[in-house]
């Protein structure tokens, strides 16, 4: 992330000059020698998903790093933008993605923005795929993705929406059945069963191949929420090496849960709970059966990647 | 290939056509009962926000899915150094809350009736993305710009800006003695200049009381101006009240803050129609015999500052006192002892 920053005028901004780091100056209304402008920044990357393997921990970590702002909480800009032409004002602007110098109130050109939001990874916007309308904002972006053996992953998606959430009620159909039944309707349903995504978030080789018709390999970085749980500063490196960040030193941010695993100092995260009771032995054959496929595309398709299931 | 979404797949037209209607209806529903104000994004503009309004964004073309925005119901809108981060924490805890610190939207925006989507489609605004659970959950959003409290856009006091949206929403507006304000307003630009943060060398120059020298002989005119003028709330509160009524106000002190801190929130909760929520439980007591939120940072830890001078202290003492008395006056229910 050391190349040029692009600095553009708001008056005279319009989508299609805008990329990942694009610098937007927002002129101050006041009048006055003294008042300086304000700097706002298209994400540089975005963590894309894949939903239930660790992205908000890790974009957590991520907002320690004295050289990036952002959210940490989902967006939902990309996926559910309607006119992104008239619209990109309103994600970019945001104060979200200021990046302003306190002292000299430049803009600060080592500061860079991301966000998460992991329907990204495997939604359509109105038809179209998610990374093709993120072309339109960012074509050298960078995107970070998190994976975990999909049987597990489903298991803590059916366990979330069980749940009801800060902005939603729980969902009655994940409610009221046990998850041997949520196999069982998408098993003869398919595509028609109201839990059919949650299945198909699985299939990481198939939505990858669609990121890699509109990105190339290197703006991906595939990362597992296992390395992430067990190693979490081996992958932090990996993370800051890819995006170019200077080195920051996670350990003095972290501490150990009595689980024995890292966490960030007063953050109540998912590390902190206790896992889920665990899913019925049928019920895991039956999915893994079912992901392998899948599985074995991925390894084809990335055969640098090194993961168990 | 054509990657579809669930509400592509044809034969469910039919079906997504009722819905839209549905869902529209519900909306005005909503409208008309006043229990939640509920505008389509695509009928939306400035002139139809006010406090609590819901922005109903739609997800999908076949608009069976939205998102509902929530303009805010109320404003921490100062004044910096009086604990208004402390407060925001607070808030934040209560499970019927929403907000964001710091969007410093009204003192920046160049075009309300154009820009107001930038401010109210913020992520952290984003309250439902159902409408059972917006009706049955009661969240509301609120925000905390302490700028705003001295603010001026294009000429005009920030309130005026603030009324275009919201014109029916509260504030919350924490003061404390104006001497002390402007002491630790002093201090953190001392503390940030020395950590390279921000670029005042004249307060690693001037000591507190050179500096209080400078303000007194130069007014308008002296670097040190904002430290010393902010503490006049009087005058500012008075550019709000040309806006808003008094009785959307709440003035509170940080001394009540600090020493009565559970009366405080109730009062909070009962002037924003709040459902009750104790605070007891996540609060611990500090060194220094003060309250904070149980495992989080809290200014509550810190030191205190070194003490002024006697001397320094009777001459802003005595500067401050017109403006004082102007404030006991123009807030009567305002308890304070300086």
């Amino acid at each position: 992330m050391n190349q040029e920053r692009k600095i553009i005028n708001y008056h005279e901004t319009s989508l299609s000059q805008l990329d990942a780091g694009t610098i937007i100056r927002y002129p101050n209304p006041k009048n006055g020698e003294n008042n300086t402008d304000y700097y706002y920044a298209v994400p540089s990357f975005l963590i894309i998903g894949a939903m239930k393997c660790g992205t908000s921990e890790l974009a957590a970590w991520l907002l320690k790093h004295h050289h990036l702002n952002g959210l940490a909480r989902e967006w939902h800009f990309f996926d559910e933008v309607s006119d992104i032409q008239q619209e990109w004002k309103r994600y970019v602007i945001s104060p979200h993605f200021m990046v302003q110098d306190k002292k000299t109130h430049k803009a600060d050109l080592k500061l860079h923005t991301f966000e998460k939001t992991t329907e990204y990874f495997d939604k359509a916007n109105r038809g179209t795929l998610v990374p093709e309308v993120i072309q339109k904002m960012m074509p050298s972006g960078k995107f970070i993705i998190l994976l975990r053996n999909p049987t597990d992953r489903l298991y803590s998606h059916y366990k979330m929406n069980q749940r009801a959430k800060k902005i939603r009620s729980p969902l009655t159909g994940y409610k009221n059945n046990r998850f041997g039944e949520l196999i069982q309707d998408y098993f003869e349903k398919g595509e028609d069963s109201q839990y059919a995504r949650d299945f198909r978030i699985g299939h990481y080789a198939e939505h990858l191949s669609h990121w890699l018709n509109y990105f190339s390999r290197e703006q991906l970085l595939i990362l597992f929420m296992d390395d992430f749980k067990k190693h979490p500063f081996d992958v932090m490196k990996k993370v800051q090496d890819f995006l170019g960040l200077k080195y920051f030193n996670y350990s003095s941010v972290t501490e150990k849960t009595s689980q024995d695993l890292w966490v960030l100092k007063s953050r109540a995260t998912q590390n902190h709970y206790h896992s889920n009771a665990p899913m019925c032995s049928f019920d895991r054959q039956l999915l893994n059966v079912y992901n392998e496929p899948w599985n074995i595309r991925l390894k084809q398709m990335f055969p640098e990647l090194v993961f168990s299931w | 290939m054509e990657y579809k979404t669930k509400t592509d797949v044809p034969g469910t037209c039919f079906f997504l056509v009722n819905q839209f209607h549905n869902v529209t209806n519900i909306h005005k529903d909503k409208m008309n009962c006043k229990k939640r104000q509920i505008v389509n994004y695509a009928d939306a503009s400035l002139d139809k926000l006010d406090a609590g309004v819901c922005v109903a964004y739609p997800r999908t073309t076949g608009q069976q899915y939205w998102r509902y925005y929530a303009v805010p119901d109320f404003f921490i809108a100062g004044v910096m150094k009086c604990g208004t981060m402390e407060l925001h924490n607070w808030l934040l805890q209560h499970p019927n809350l929403c907000g964001i610190s710091r969007p410093d939207f009204f003192n920046r925006t160049l075009n309300i009736e154009e820009e107001w989507p930038c401010y109210v489609f913020d992520p952290l605004f984003g309250i439902s993305e159902d409408l059972e659970h917006l009706n049955r959950c009661d969240l509301h959003t609120f925000e905390r710009t302490p700028n705003y409290f001295a603010a001026q856009n294009q000429g005009i006091h920030v309130a005026g800006f603030i009324h275009k949206m919201v014109p029916s929403g509260k504030f919350l507006i924490l003061i404390r003695n104006p001497t002390e304000r402007a002491y630790s307003h002093y201090q953190m630009k001392q503390r940030q200049t020395s950590s390279n943060k921000i670029n005042a060398p004249e307060c690693l120059e001037y000591s507190f009381s050179d500096a209080l020298t400078d303000y007194l002989e130069k007014k308008q005119n002296s670097i040190f101006s904002r430290i010393f003028t902010l503490g006049h709330y009087a005058d500012y509160l008075e550019n709000w009240f040309q806006y808003f009524s008094k009785s959307q106000f709440l003035i509170l002190t940080l001394d009540e803050f600090k020493h009565t801190p559970f009366v405080m929130m109730e009062k909070i909760q009962q002037f924003l129609n709040l459902p009750y929520f104790d605070y007891r439980p996540l609060l611990q007591q500090t060194q220094r015999g003060f309250w904070a939120l149980k495992g989080q940072s809290s200014k509550a830890y810190d030191k205190l500052y070194e003490q002024k001078s006697e001397e320094t202290r009777q001459q802003m003492t005595d500067y401050y006192k017109l403006s004082n008395n102007k404030i006991i006056r123009l807030v009567h229910e305002l308890n304070v002892d300086w």
